[in-house]
């Protein structure tokens, strides 16, 4: 077995029991891992229109055949379908250790289902697995919770997935933490996992891997190695990721009118210096932290220096800074940090939290919802305090907080009086932070996506067909920018020994995204009905910046997507004809 | 070791001139990406294998912070003079690269592990996951793969031996709290708790 561990870990929470399966080759070779394999996995799971939150449904953590054996290899995938939007597949990846401390301990992948009775969390020390008690853990946060386990196993090098207060108390747009402030948290993977009375999984692994031409395959290792640690001086993109990381993308996004200001009513903001990554350079940035293997470190770790939060530590990035920064029209910087982290102790999607909370102020500024509805909170735009207020009434689900713990789609059909019109969502998951009315790929591609208003789907076929194989080997799609696909199809071969040609590349992303496409439409999901903006994208023209006045008119809007569907269409007709 | 069980990333051969040394840590520096704990495995055990390796990485609150922990070379050496193997320790000096070794033959393995417990650093030595051995940094012959590969500069082979590599060997818990004393100065709740371990 190479590459592969070549086992798969099945639980049952419901009985408390495990198997450990054997990988099916034949599989892992038609669906590779991660995004393809747990497409895969989901259709042959889960029964059509099950219930996301069925005690039954599986929850995936899923590993490829090259994550943890090269730089940017460090990628774990969690699949399942979508608690938030009730209908689609969803994917969450998450970097740092876990992936490759799940692959050391002999693993290519944990499926999780049933429910347990009381809080459990899951050990997993190599092949020696255990269910224990979470009783004490649960009701902390997913940053207590890191660290009373790491002191009650008396093991600095245990890596661990947690859920915070939101994922326990079903919050649909819960996530899950790893490492403190890395998250899987789009589509309510945190949700899922408290559903199941899960607090915790705990892996260490004492395994080596085995490559199948390791003379291959360290050559092109050396090879990534070398384009990636050049890139951090040499490239603009590797340059300021080391430095700023990526929240510093929220200036330029800016600059280029395609940053979510405002609830997306903008996409230019002149304000957004004071909360930038040049900001968080200058106040409070400590150090570099990285994923494993990779020579970037572009999580940078922080410090709130003075003020109410003074001491506490933050890892910003532009996901996790940019709909609860600019988007709420936030220009604290300490306390856009301090929310960042919360929201991380939290264990909640930032994302969805964002374009919760500036959908909730929006509507508090057009009076759909009175100070009475929010009990009490004065939600302006940018009040930090309100912001927090809010959040812990999401997280507990009280009072207003049970509507908004739905996601904005659910809260505007509840709230009504128009509010749908700019509830920023595609097909129930929130927007990735993007401004689309200028530009329109971007709005094309939270239309089409699979999960939803997911900003990792790609703009263009290229980036699709990148995302999703990197999504499915395992690989960090911030890579996609210095690594091409030949590399990545040569490491994959010297890994494992299959022999794919450079094209087969196209051959299975396609293959995946078609995959997951049919699941969404076995599921309910119908193009045409289904694959639509918001209103504001249409109707609601930018009024400031460099592209003032610009929308995304709806006909172009369907010119594009209608174009969108031949080209995947003719793309599918022409391999079948080969 | 023997030389060539495992592959040198950098390339680099035997052929190339040995000088003494030690490796240098500059903590602050260190993104905890275990780059370093790859390189090590593959040169001496011929795949990645991060359990394996001879240097590894410790995270520690608050932060966190990541410490990278490996053997220092101190010039007592308690390490040796705690090995009970006789009538040849089985911990050695390396007269060509001035490292500490330890000869798999000869350890007594993890029932013993004296020498872990006499380390300054308490850490450094630790033992194989496989064949329970003690094992520690004996510089990869000279040429260190950590050193080369490390991309954040917290990792440097220090050529010559100017002062004793014991200075280095603190508490991986002290070195933490140290570091987070200094990185996170308004970290009051956590660092002051620390500052007494």
């Amino acid at each position: 077995m190479s590459g592969y561990m070549g086992k798969i870990l099945d639980v049952d929470l419901s009985r408390n029991s495990y198997k450990i399966l054997d990988l099916d080759m034949d599989m892992a070779k038609r669906f590779i891992g991660g995004r393809g394999l747990g497409a895969y996995l989901l259709w042959e799971r889960l029964p059509a229109h099950a219930d996301p939150l069925d005690k039954d449904a599986p929850l995936m953590f899923l590993l490829g055949p090259i994550s943890g054996l090269l730089p940017g290899g460090a990628q774990l995938c969690t699949f399942f379908k979508s608690p938030e939007t009730g209908v689609t597949l969803c994917h969450s990846i998450v970097g740092s250790h876990f992936g490759v401390e799940l692959k050391s301990a002999g693993f290519d992948g944990i499926i999780i289902t049933g429910k347990a009775e009381k809080p459990v969390y899951l050990k997993i020390f190599d092949h020696d697995i255990s269910f224990e008690d979470a009783s004490h853990l649960w009701g902390k946060s997913t940053f207590n919770t890191e660290k009373i386990l790491k002191k009650e196993l008396n093991n600095h090098r245990v890596k661990m997935l947690s859920i915070g207060i939101a994922g326990e108390n079903g919050v649909r747009f819960a996530g899950i933490q790893h490492d403190y402030y890395h998250s899987a948290a789009r589509g309510g993977s945190g949700c899922l996992m408290g559903s199941k009375n899960l607090k915790a999984i705990v892996v260490k692994g004492s395994k080596g891997f085995d490559v199948a031409e390791p003379e291959e395959f360290y050559k092109v290792y050396n090879k990534i190695f070398e384009m990636l640690k050049r890139a951090r001086t040499e490239e603009r993109r590797g340059y300021y990721l080391v430095r700023w990381g990526s929240s510093a993308g929220s200036m330029w996004h800016s600059d280029v009118s395609e940053l979510d200001v405002k609830n997306y009513r903008e996409a230019h903001w002149e304000d957004i210096d004071k909360i930038s990554g040049f900001e968080f350079e200058r106040k409070s940035k400590v150090k570099n932290r990285g994923c494993y293997l990779c020579p970037f470190s572009c999580m940078q770790l922080g410090v709130i220096r003075d003020g109410k939060h003074a001491g506490r530590t933050a890892t910003p990035d532009f996901d996790s800074t940019s709909t609860i920064g600019a988007g709420c029209l936030v220009t604290d910087h300490d306390g856009l940090i301090y929310l960042n982290s919360l929201g991380d102790e939290l264990g909640i999607d930032n994302i969805s939290l964002g374009n919760v909370t500036s959908f909730t102020m929006e509507c508090y500024e057009r009076g759909i919802i009175t100070k009475d509805d929010l009990g009490g909170i004065d939600l302006t735009w940018g009040n930090v305090e309100a912001m927090e207020a809010l959040w812990n009434l999401i997280v507990q689900r009280k009072g207003i907080g049970e509507i908004l713990s739905l996601g904005v789609k659910k809260a505007a059909e509840t709230f009504g009086k128009g509010a749908e019109h700019f509830a920023m969502h595609c097909k129930g998951l929130e927007f990735g932070a993007y401004a689309t009315q200028a530009k329109h790929e971007r709005g094309l591609q939270f239309a089409v996506g699979d999960r939803g208003g997911c900003h990792h789907y790609g703009l263009t076929i290229k980036e699709q067909n990148h995302r999703v194989m990197a999504d499915s080997l395992l690989v960090c799609t911030w890579h996609r920018h210095f690594i091409t696909p030949d590399i990545y199809m040569d490491a994959l071969n010297a890994a494992t020994g299959f022999n794919f040609a450079h094209s087969d590349w196209d051959l299975l992303a396609e293959r995946f995204l078609i995959l997951a496409r049919a699941y969404n439409l076995r599921e309910g999901i119908r193009p045409l009905k289904d694959d639509i903006l918001p209103l504001r994208v249409h109707n609601d023209p930018l009024t400031s910046g460099p592209q003032k006045g610009a929308v995304y008119p709806i006909e172009k809007f369907k010119k594009d997507r209608e174009n969108w569907y031949k080209i995947r269409v003719t793309n599918l007709i022409n391999r079948f004809k080969n | 070791m023997d030389e060539g069980k495992g592959y040198r990333l950098s390339g680099r051969n035997m052929e190339e001139k040995i000088i003494k040394g030690f490796i240098d840590v500059n903590w602050k520096l260190c993104t905890g990406c275990r780059l370093c704990e790859q390189a090590c495995s593959l040169y001496h055990e011929g795949k990645i294998w991060p359990e394996a390796s001879r240097i590894f990485i410790l995270q520690f609150d608050p932060g966190p912070i990541e410490i990278p922990i490996l053997c220092h070379q101190c010039s007592d050496h308690p390490c040796i003079e705690a090995c009970p193997v006789k009538p040849e320790k089985a911990i050695s000096i390396n007269k060509k690269t001035g490292a500490v070794v330890i000869e798999q033959d000869k350890c007594l393995g993890i029932k013993c592990g004296r020498c872990a417990k006499a380390c300054h650093h308490e850490t450094a030595i630790r033992f194989h996951p496989e064949t329970n051995k003690a094992i520690n940094c004996d510089l990869c012959d000279g040429l260190p793969e950590c050193a080369w590969i490390c991309p954040s500069g917290a990792l440097s082979f220090l050529p010559g031996q100017t002062f004793d590599g014991s200075h280095y060997a603190k508490r991986p818990e002290k070195i933490a709290s140290d570091l987070a004393y200094q990185l996170f100065p308004a970290n009051k709740l956590e660092t002051d708790k620390r500052r007494d371990v």
